[in-house]
């Protein structure tokens, strides 16, 4: 099934798609700024979690995983100089499903699950079926860290 | 008893060949051993018009990795991919797919760590690698080999 299948709004806003399909890691880690492991707080420990924050499937679990980052609650998903931000996406029941991280040129990076990464405007794919719709947007001083800039472009 | 039409259970290829009266156990002079042998007829019929019950573990388990393949490759949730309902059927089948499992892993890596937790009751991956799927595959193989598995 064709990406634009599942999320109809990348034919209107469009995007591109930046690597390969791969299941090595996916869109938490990506968002993280990893490509070498998957990051989920599943109770069963088989994959990766930062120690410290729950391994609950909830948005509280996701902010404390991210605050281990250095990331904070922030008001708007536009890009700010000095600041890296990324985004949580929920499924109906407010349950986390997905993660986008924002590039320096304001657009938003995602790894599709196993499938590949894209860049993509942030609600390309909000709305969906499959993740839902951005419940939350945090960010991070890049000062603190600052070969994530490079990495991030 | 009467059996239903022939044409909605008979293969295709034999509707017409048997007279219908041949199903028709209310005839006159129709023994219990009519219709024992009947019946006998209409389930050996039923499970060659309908494939599933003629699938071997390995055709079943390769349906349920397509099915769950197809479903889950958007999703980031393992917790999501694991308790999707062909990756549950493939842990319900038990220990005998434990070497297909291995071989699947092997050609195709991917998130089998669960199932064979489940199936075996051990988990070799050290908690450094958890999320690492080379990592994880190559602990699992290694694992596998030293307790005699072949696949």
């Amino acid at each position: 099934m064709s990406l634009e299948a599942s999320f109809p709004r990348l034919r209107e806003t469009g995007y591109r798609i930046t690597s390969p399909a791969t299941n090595d890691y996916n869109c938490i880690a990506w968002a993280a700024g990893e490509s070498d492991r998957w990051w989920w707080p599943d109770p069963s420990g088989i994959s990766y979690w930062p120690d410290g924050a729950p391994r609950r499937e909830t948005l509280e679990a996701f902010l404390a995983a991210f605050s281990t980052l250095g990331f904070e609650l922030c008001s708007s998903e536009l890009p700010e100089a000095g600041f890296e931000k990324v985004a949580i996406y929920v499924n109906a029941q407010g349950e986390p499903t997905h993660m986008a991280r924002q590039l320096s040129s304001g657009g938003w990076t995602s790894k599709l699950g196993k499938s590949e990464d894209i860049e993509h405007q942030l609600d390309s794919l909000d709305g969906s079926h499959v993740y839902g719709s951005v419940a939350y947007i945090l960010r991070k001083s890049l000062s603190t860290h600052p070969l994530r800039e490079s990495r991030s472009s | 008893m009467r059996f239903a039409e022939t044409s909605t259970w008979l293969p295709t290829s034999l509707v017409g060949v048997y007279p219908p009266s041949l199903f028709d156990t209310e005839s006159e002079g129709v023994g219990d051993d009519a219709i024992t042998l009947a019946r006998r007829f209409i389930d050996a019929t039923k499970h060659y018009r309908f494939p599933i019950t003629r699938q071997t573990t390995v055709e079943k388990f390769q349906s349920l990795i397509s099915e769950w393949k197809n479903d889950t490759h958007l999703m980031s949730s393992s917790t999501s991919m694991i308790l999707h309902k062909a990756y549950q059927q493939i842990i319900g089948m038990g220990p005998t797919v434990i070497p297909l499992i291995l071989r699947e892993l092997q050609n195709s890596p991917d998130h089998w760590f669960a199932a064979l937790k489940a199936l075996t009751g051990i988990d070799p991956v050290a908690p450094s690698d958890r999320g690492k799927l080379g990592a994880m595959t190559n602990a699992w193989l290694e694992w596998a080999r030293r307790q005699g598995y072949s696949w």
